[in-house]
């Protein structure tokens, strides 16, 4: 694990970009937060840092948003309604699991169970200063 | 009785006619996981090659599953829609028996697997034996998910000292599925379109939490 003070937004997009520059096909990336501590954001983030300039928001009634523009696809899942990990399933969760693109998925906590081994997971939490975060890493 | 099989389970999708004389022509893609976009164009070059119309086919045979959830549900939607259209009969092939139909001379265990994640496949085991109709295809395992340790075991104790052969994706063709295909036909498993549905073989919610409790108590 490693912890990483971020100070505001820009330092959010600085880290979501030097990760996107380190991915490879079948990455998972794991968003764990409270509302409103930046997942989104850092999605954003990572989207730009692959090259992706569609508009990134929250597929939390859709479960699965693909951007298929960057350097690599980019499956953006939100699974904050999902009760059940085998809800995924359904979805056909393991095409994008071991694809040729990035997953990253907000409320991952809510799915661990079913998500490879290998895989990069960023606790998001609020730091002591206004708007400042936490970032608790790990497989990255 | 002209057939067309169609296999999507796989990363790479084919199809393939069986004609009157029994001799199968196949169309295979080359693009990973692009079933969507090559499907349909794949079937009209086949057509085309056999110097065939749409209308000429008599009976569908799709791989049913499991393997990929998608190419699953793109095979399965193809064949119905293709099926009701033509107002003709499909056949649903268990994917795994399709594949052990790429060896019929072999005289081993013949053992198709796919990778079905977090330490599982979904396997079985068949073997071909000369009857008086032929040489037949026996099942020795019973196809189902398995977890690796387990599949093991039972494929030791099932071949019986006999040689072991490994199928892989390689053997999820069109042309093992028409001939499956065509081996269920002549034992009447034809079926209405809305008769068939996908198999992804996991096991529903429902058997996992019994498992769960069994294993607890």
């Amino acid at each position: 694990m490693n912890k990483m003070l971020i100070q505001n937004e820009y330092e959010t997009e600085q880290f979501g970009i030097a990760l996107a520059s380190r991915l490879k096909p079948g990455d998972v990336v794991c968003l764990v937060g409270d509302l409103g501590t930046g997942k989104t954001t850092l999605t954003k983030a990572i989207a730009k840092g692959l090259g992706i300039t569609e508009t990134v928001t929250s597929p939390t009634f859709t479960l699965v948003q693909e951007y298929l523009e960057g350097r690599l696809p980019l499956y953006h899942f939100d699974v904050y309604r999902i009760l059940e990990s085998s809800e995924m399933f359904e979805i056909g969760i393991d095409d994008y699991l071991y694809g040729q693109g990035v997953c990253v998925i907000e409320w991952a906590n809510q799915i661990m169970d079913i998500l490879p081994e290998d895989k990069i997971v960023i606790k998001l939490d609020y730091g002591k200063e206004e708007g400042s975060r936490i970032y608790d890493y790990s497989g990255y | 009785m002209i057939i067309l099989a169609i296999e999507t389970t796989s990363k790479l999708a084919s199809v393939a006619i069986r004609d009157k004389l029994g001799n199968i022509h196949e169309e295979d893609s080359t693009e990973k996981l692009s079933h969507l976009q090559n499907l349909m164009p794949m079937i009209d070059a086949l057509l085309m090659r056999c110097q065939l119309q749409l209308d000429d086919i008599d009976l569908i045979s799709v791989s049913r599953g499991p393997g990929s959830f998608t190419g699953i549900r793109i095979g399965i939607a193809t064949a119905k829609a293709l099926a009701q259209f033509l107002a003709i009969k499909i056949i649903s092939v268990p994917t795994l028996h399709a594949m052990a139909y790429g060896h019929e001379e072999y005289d081993g265990v013949l053992c198709p697997m796919i990778d079905a994640r977090r330490g599982q496949v979904y396997g079985a085991a068949y073997r071909w034996e000369d009857s008086v109709e032929g040489r037949s295809c026996l099942e020795v395992l019973k196809p189902g998910p398995y977890m690796e340790t387990e599949f093991r075991a039972l494929l030791e104790n099932a071949r019986k000292g006999r040689e072991l052969l490994f199928l892989g994706e390689e053997s999820q063709r069109a042309i093992n599925v028409a001939k499956l295909g065509f081996d269920l036909y002549n034992k009447g498993a034809e079926t209405d379109f809305y008769q068939i549905s996908p198999e992804y073989m996991r096991k529903s919610e429902a058997e996992q939490k019994l498992e769960e409790k069994t294993k607890t108590t």
